[in-house]
Protein backbone atom coordinates (compact mmCIF):
# COMPACT_ATOMS: atom_id res chain seq x y z
CA UNK A 1 0.00 0.00 0.00
CA UNK A 2 3.04 2.45 -0.32
CA UNK A 3 1.30 3.94 -3.42
CA UNK A 4 -1.38 5.15 -0.75
CA UNK A 5 1.47 7.83 0.93
CA UNK A 6 2.15 9.60 -2.60
CA UNK A 7 0.06 12.16 -4.34
CA UNK A 8 -2.30 9.45 -6.16
CA UNK A 9 -3.77 9.34 -2.25
CA UNK A 10 -5.15 12.86 -3.01
CA UNK A 11 -6.12 12.59 -6.21
CA UNK A 12 -7.88 9.04 -5.12
CA UNK A 13 -9.40 10.58 -2.79
CA UNK A 14 -10.58 13.44 -4.41
CA UNK A 15 -12.31 10.96 -7.12
CA UNK A 16 -14.24 8.78 -4.79
CA UNK A 17 -15.59 12.25 -3.55
CA UNK A 18 -16.24 13.28 -6.80
CA UNK A 19 -18.19 9.50 -7.26
CA UNK A 20 -19.76 10.30 -4.27
CA UNK A 21 -21.01 13.48 -5.66
CA UNK A 22 -22.65 12.21 -8.92
CA UNK A 23 -24.10 8.73 -7.73
CA UNK A 24 -26.14 11.22 -5.10
CA UNK A 25 -27.08 13.72 -7.74
CA UNK A 26 -28.17 10.92 -10.20
CA UNK A 27 -29.94 8.71 -7.35
CA UNK A 28 -31.51 12.20 -6.09
CA UNK A 29 -30.99 10.84 -3.01
CA UNK A 30 -29.53 13.84 -1.49
CA UNK A 31 -31.76 14.52 1.68
CA UNK A 32 -28.57 15.90 3.93
CA UNK A 33 -26.97 18.10 1.62
CA UNK A 34 -28.48 20.27 -1.00
CA UNK A 35 -26.32 22.27 -3.00
CA UNK A 36 -26.85 26.31 -2.02
CA UNK A 37 -27.62 28.40 -5.56
CA UNK A 38 -25.81 31.59 -3.41
CA UNK A 39 -22.86 29.75 -3.06
CA UNK A 40 -19.62 32.10 -4.20
CA UNK A 41 -16.62 31.19 -6.02
CA UNK A 42 -14.40 32.06 -3.57
CA UNK A 43 -16.25 30.22 -1.01
CA UNK A 44 -15.85 27.00 -3.74
CA UNK A 45 -12.17 27.66 -3.95
CA UNK A 46 -11.40 28.48 -0.04
CA UNK A 47 -13.18 24.60 0.75
CA UNK A 48 -10.56 23.42 -2.51
CA UNK A 49 -7.76 25.28 -0.41
CA UNK A 50 -8.72 23.94 2.93
CA UNK A 51 -9.03 20.49 1.64
CA UNK A 52 -6.08 20.26 -0.69
CA UNK A 53 -3.31 21.98 2.21
CA UNK A 54 -2.90 18.37 3.42
CA UNK A 55 -2.53 16.59 0.72
CA UNK A 56 -0.99 18.42 -1.56
CA UNK A 57 1.27 21.29 0.36
CA UNK A 58 2.31 19.30 2.99
CA UNK A 59 3.17 16.73 0.70
CA UNK A 60 5.28 19.21 -1.37
CA UNK A 61 7.02 20.65 1.93
CA UNK A 62 7.79 16.91 3.21
CA UNK A 63 9.18 15.55 -0.54
CA UNK A 64 11.57 18.80 -0.29
CA UNK A 65 12.41 18.88 3.33
CA UNK A 66 13.74 14.75 2.40
CA UNK A 67 15.26 15.56 -0.85
CA UNK A 68 17.77 18.85 1.26
CA UNK A 69 18.30 15.78 4.60
CA UNK A 70 19.81 13.35 1.72
CA UNK A 71 21.65 16.22 -0.13
CA UNK A 72 22.80 17.56 3.65
CA UNK A 73 24.01 14.23 4.53
CA UNK A 74 26.09 14.16 1.20
CA UNK A 75 27.83 17.60 2.42
CA UNK A 76 28.77 15.79 5.99
CA UNK A 77 30.37 13.03 4.06
CA UNK A 78 32.59 15.53 2.14
CA UNK A 79 33.66 16.89 5.52
CA UNK A 80 34.05 13.81 6.98
CA UNK A 81 36.27 12.70 4.39
CA UNK A 82 38.58 15.59 5.06
CA UNK A 83 38.27 14.86 8.51
CA UNK A 84 40.18 11.34 7.35
CA UNK A 85 42.72 13.67 5.81
CA UNK A 86 43.54 15.55 8.78
CA UNK A 87 43.71 11.96 11.09
CA UNK A 88 46.05 10.48 8.80
CA UNK A 89 48.39 13.90 9.00
CA UNK A 90 47.63 13.37 12.67
CA UNK A 91 48.75 9.62 12.46
CA UNK A 92 52.23 10.91 10.99
CA UNK A 93 52.66 13.47 13.22
CA UNK A 94 52.28 11.14 16.00
CA UNK A 95 54.93 8.31 14.60
CA UNK A 96 58.54 7.81 14.53
CA UNK A 97 58.83 8.49 10.73
CA UNK A 98 57.06 11.84 10.09
CA UNK A 99 58.55 12.54 6.69
CA UNK A 100 55.51 13.45 3.96
CA UNK A 101 56.56 10.22 1.92
CA UNK A 102 55.25 8.68 -1.52
CA UNK A 103 53.18 6.45 0.57
CA UNK A 104 51.60 9.43 2.65
CA UNK A 105 51.29 11.53 -0.47
CA UNK A 106 49.20 8.37 -1.88
CA UNK A 107 47.16 8.20 0.47
CA UNK A 108 46.36 11.28 1.02
CA UNK A 109 45.27 11.04 -3.31
CA UNK A 110 43.40 8.58 -2.74
CA UNK A 111 40.91 10.08 0.04
CA UNK A 112 40.81 13.19 -2.44
CA UNK A 113 39.95 11.10 -5.27
CA UNK A 114 37.07 10.16 -3.15
CA UNK A 115 36.35 13.60 -1.90
CA UNK A 116 36.33 14.10 -5.99
CA UNK A 117 33.70 11.42 -6.32
CA UNK A 118 31.73 13.09 -3.78
CA UNK A 119 31.73 16.47 -4.83
CA UNK A 120 30.31 15.00 -8.15
CA UNK A 121 27.80 13.43 -6.51
CA UNK A 122 26.71 16.66 -4.83
CA UNK A 123 27.29 18.84 -7.63
CA UNK A 124 24.64 16.41 -10.20
CA UNK A 125 21.97 16.36 -7.33
CA UNK A 126 22.30 19.98 -6.51
CA UNK A 127 21.79 20.59 -9.97
CA UNK A 128 18.80 18.34 -10.59
CA UNK A 129 17.03 19.75 -7.46
CA UNK A 130 17.80 22.98 -7.06
CA UNK A 131 19.01 24.31 -10.99
CA UNK A 132 20.89 27.18 -11.74
CA UNK A 133 21.16 27.86 -7.40
CA UNK A 134 22.30 24.55 -6.77
CA UNK A 135 24.68 24.51 -9.78
CA UNK A 136 26.01 27.80 -8.28
CA UNK A 137 26.81 26.43 -4.64
CA UNK A 138 28.16 23.34 -6.33
CA UNK A 139 30.92 25.64 -8.27
CA UNK A 140 31.52 27.13 -4.83
CA UNK A 141 32.23 24.32 -3.28
CA UNK A 142 34.50 23.06 -6.17
CA UNK A 143 36.50 25.83 -5.96
CA UNK A 144 37.15 25.77 -2.55
CA UNK A 145 37.76 22.53 -2.81
CA UNK A 146 40.58 22.81 -5.75
CA UNK A 147 42.55 25.96 -2.88
CA UNK A 148 42.97 23.06 -0.57
CA UNK A 149 43.99 20.50 -2.87
CA UNK A 150 46.11 23.01 -4.72
CA UNK A 151 47.67 23.56 -0.76
CA UNK A 152 48.26 19.97 0.17
CA UNK A 153 48.91 18.11 -3.29
CA UNK A 154 51.04 21.57 -4.69
CA UNK A 155 53.98 22.92 -4.96
CA UNK A 156 54.56 24.20 -1.75
CA UNK A 157 54.09 20.70 -0.10
CA UNK A 158 55.67 18.55 -2.78
CA UNK A 159 58.53 20.61 -3.37
CA UNK A 160 59.87 20.40 0.17
CA UNK A 161 62.09 17.48 -0.04
CA UNK A 162 62.19 17.59 3.52
CA UNK A 163 59.23 18.31 5.10
CA UNK A 164 58.40 16.59 8.01
CA UNK A 165 54.45 16.79 9.05
CA UNK A 166 55.62 18.62 12.15
CA UNK A 167 52.85 20.94 14.52
CA UNK A 168 53.42 24.18 12.36
CA UNK A 169 52.66 22.02 9.40
CA UNK A 170 49.03 20.56 10.77
CA UNK A 171 48.32 23.87 11.95
CA UNK A 172 48.97 25.90 8.54
CA UNK A 173 47.19 22.17 7.19
CA UNK A 174 44.29 22.75 9.44
CA UNK A 175 43.95 26.21 8.86
CA UNK A 176 43.82 25.55 5.11
CA UNK A 177 40.98 23.17 5.24
CA UNK A 178 39.04 24.88 7.78
CA UNK A 179 38.65 27.14 5.02
CA UNK A 180 37.18 24.93 2.83
CA UNK A 181 35.05 23.15 5.51
CA UNK A 182 33.52 26.00 6.84
CA UNK A 183 32.38 26.65 3.05
CA UNK A 184 30.57 23.25 3.92
CA UNK A 185 28.95 24.82 6.53
CA UNK A 186 27.88 27.52 5.16
CA UNK A 187 26.41 25.67 2.54
CA UNK A 188 24.00 23.45 4.67
CA UNK A 189 22.89 26.64 6.08
CA UNK A 190 21.78 27.79 1.99
CA UNK A 191 20.50 24.30 0.84
CA UNK A 192 17.93 24.96 3.80
CA UNK A 193 17.54 28.07 2.84
CA UNK A 194 16.33 26.33 -1.54
CA UNK B 1 39.43 16.63 -36.38
CA UNK B 2 39.58 13.23 -35.81
CA UNK B 3 40.56 11.24 -32.77
CA UNK B 4 43.34 8.93 -33.98
CA UNK B 5 45.58 8.59 -30.59
CA UNK B 6 44.49 7.51 -27.03
CA UNK B 7 46.41 7.69 -24.00
CA UNK B 8 45.56 5.04 -21.57
CA UNK B 9 46.98 6.34 -18.06
CA UNK B 10 46.13 3.42 -16.03
CA UNK B 11 47.86 1.37 -18.40
CA UNK B 12 50.76 3.36 -20.38
CA UNK B 13 51.33 5.42 -17.54
CA UNK B 14 50.41 4.04 -14.10
CA UNK B 15 47.99 4.20 -11.18
CA UNK B 16 49.19 6.40 -8.93
CA UNK B 17 50.40 10.02 -10.08
CA UNK B 18 52.70 11.55 -7.76
CA UNK B 19 54.80 14.64 -7.51
CA UNK B 20 55.80 16.87 -10.58
CA UNK B 21 59.45 16.08 -10.73
CA UNK B 22 61.19 12.69 -11.59
CA UNK B 23 63.66 13.73 -8.62
CA UNK B 24 61.07 13.31 -6.66
CA UNK B 25 60.41 9.74 -7.46
CA UNK B 26 56.79 7.67 -8.52
CA UNK B 27 55.07 8.60 -11.35
CA UNK B 28 56.02 12.13 -12.15
CA UNK B 29 54.17 14.45 -13.77
CA UNK B 30 57.86 15.27 -15.32
CA UNK B 31 58.29 11.85 -16.67
CA UNK B 32 54.41 11.51 -18.02
CA UNK B 33 55.49 15.22 -20.08
CA UNK B 34 58.94 13.74 -21.33
CA UNK B 35 57.81 10.10 -22.06
CA UNK B 36 54.42 10.27 -22.79
CA UNK B 37 52.34 13.33 -22.83
CA UNK B 38 54.88 15.50 -25.09
CA UNK B 39 55.80 13.81 -27.63
CA UNK B 40 52.07 12.21 -28.44
CA UNK B 41 50.79 15.84 -28.34
CA UNK B 42 53.37 17.11 -31.03
CA UNK B 43 52.45 13.97 -33.62
CA UNK B 44 48.99 15.13 -33.16
CA UNK B 45 49.83 18.68 -33.89
CA UNK B 46 51.94 18.01 -36.74
CA UNK B 47 49.26 15.33 -38.34
CA UNK B 48 46.52 17.22 -37.23
CA UNK B 49 44.34 14.98 -34.76
CA UNK B 50 42.80 14.99 -31.43
CA UNK B 51 44.72 13.04 -28.45
CA UNK B 52 42.36 11.25 -26.21
CA UNK B 53 43.30 10.80 -22.98
CA UNK B 54 41.46 8.14 -20.93
CA UNK B 55 42.04 9.26 -16.86
CA UNK B 56 40.33 6.61 -15.52
CA UNK B 57 41.07 4.01 -13.32
CA UNK B 58 43.60 5.68 -11.31
CA UNK B 59 43.69 6.82 -7.37
CA UNK B 60 43.95 10.72 -8.37
CA UNK B 61 45.62 13.23 -9.98
CA UNK B 62 48.30 15.47 -7.25
CA UNK B 63 48.04 19.18 -8.21
CA UNK B 64 51.57 19.67 -8.60
CA UNK B 65 51.43 16.23 -11.27
CA UNK B 66 48.67 18.29 -13.42
CA UNK B 67 50.69 21.38 -13.28
CA UNK B 68 54.12 19.30 -13.81
CA UNK B 69 52.89 17.88 -16.91
CA UNK B 70 49.47 19.34 -18.19
CA UNK B 71 50.68 22.92 -17.13
CA UNK B 72 54.12 23.49 -18.17
CA UNK B 73 52.90 21.62 -21.86
CA UNK B 74 50.98 24.74 -22.06
CA UNK B 75 53.24 26.92 -20.94
CA UNK B 76 55.28 25.93 -23.65
CA UNK B 77 52.73 25.16 -26.22
CA UNK B 78 49.87 27.80 -25.38
CA UNK B 79 46.88 26.73 -23.84
CA UNK B 80 44.87 27.41 -27.21
CA UNK B 81 46.68 24.84 -29.00
CA UNK B 82 45.99 21.99 -26.13
CA UNK B 83 42.54 22.34 -25.87
CA UNK B 84 42.45 21.78 -29.87
CA UNK B 85 44.83 18.78 -30.20
CA UNK B 86 43.66 16.92 -26.66
CA UNK B 87 40.60 15.53 -25.49
CA UNK B 88 39.82 13.88 -21.85
CA UNK B 89 37.66 10.94 -21.08
CA UNK B 90 37.42 10.68 -17.29
CA UNK B 91 33.72 8.57 -16.69
CA UNK B 92 34.57 7.69 -12.99
CA UNK B 93 35.34 11.17 -11.63
CA UNK B 94 34.51 13.89 -14.45
CA UNK B 95 35.99 16.37 -11.97
CA UNK B 96 39.47 15.41 -13.00
CA UNK B 97 38.59 16.74 -16.35
CA UNK B 98 37.75 20.23 -14.93
CA UNK B 99 40.94 20.21 -12.75
CA UNK B 100 43.25 19.63 -15.34
CA UNK B 101 41.38 22.21 -18.20
CA UNK B 102 41.80 24.82 -15.46
CA UNK B 103 44.91 24.32 -15.11
CA UNK B 104 45.88 24.35 -18.95
CA UNK B 105 43.99 27.53 -19.28
CA UNK B 106 45.69 28.97 -16.38
CA UNK B 107 48.79 27.13 -16.05
CA UNK B 108 50.68 27.61 -12.46
CA UNK B 109 53.95 29.71 -13.72
CA UNK B 110 57.29 27.55 -11.86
Amino acid sequence: MKWLNNTSFGLVLFGFMFLSFLIGVGLNDFPLLKFDPNIKLYEILTLFLALSIPFFVKKWIEDKRAIKSSIIDEVKEIGKTISDIQTVLGVTSNSEDTSFSLALSDTINRKFHVCELQIQSLKEQLDTSFKISGRNLADEIFREYVAYKNFLTGEEVTLNENLTVTTTFLVENYTRSSIFERKLKVAIHEIHKF
Amino acid sequence: MEIKDMIIMKDEFGKTPGSRYTKDGGFSGQKFLDELLRPRFENAVVNVYILLIDLDNVWGYPSSFVSGSFGKLSLEKGSDLLLKHIRFKSRDNPLREDIIIAEIKKPTKK
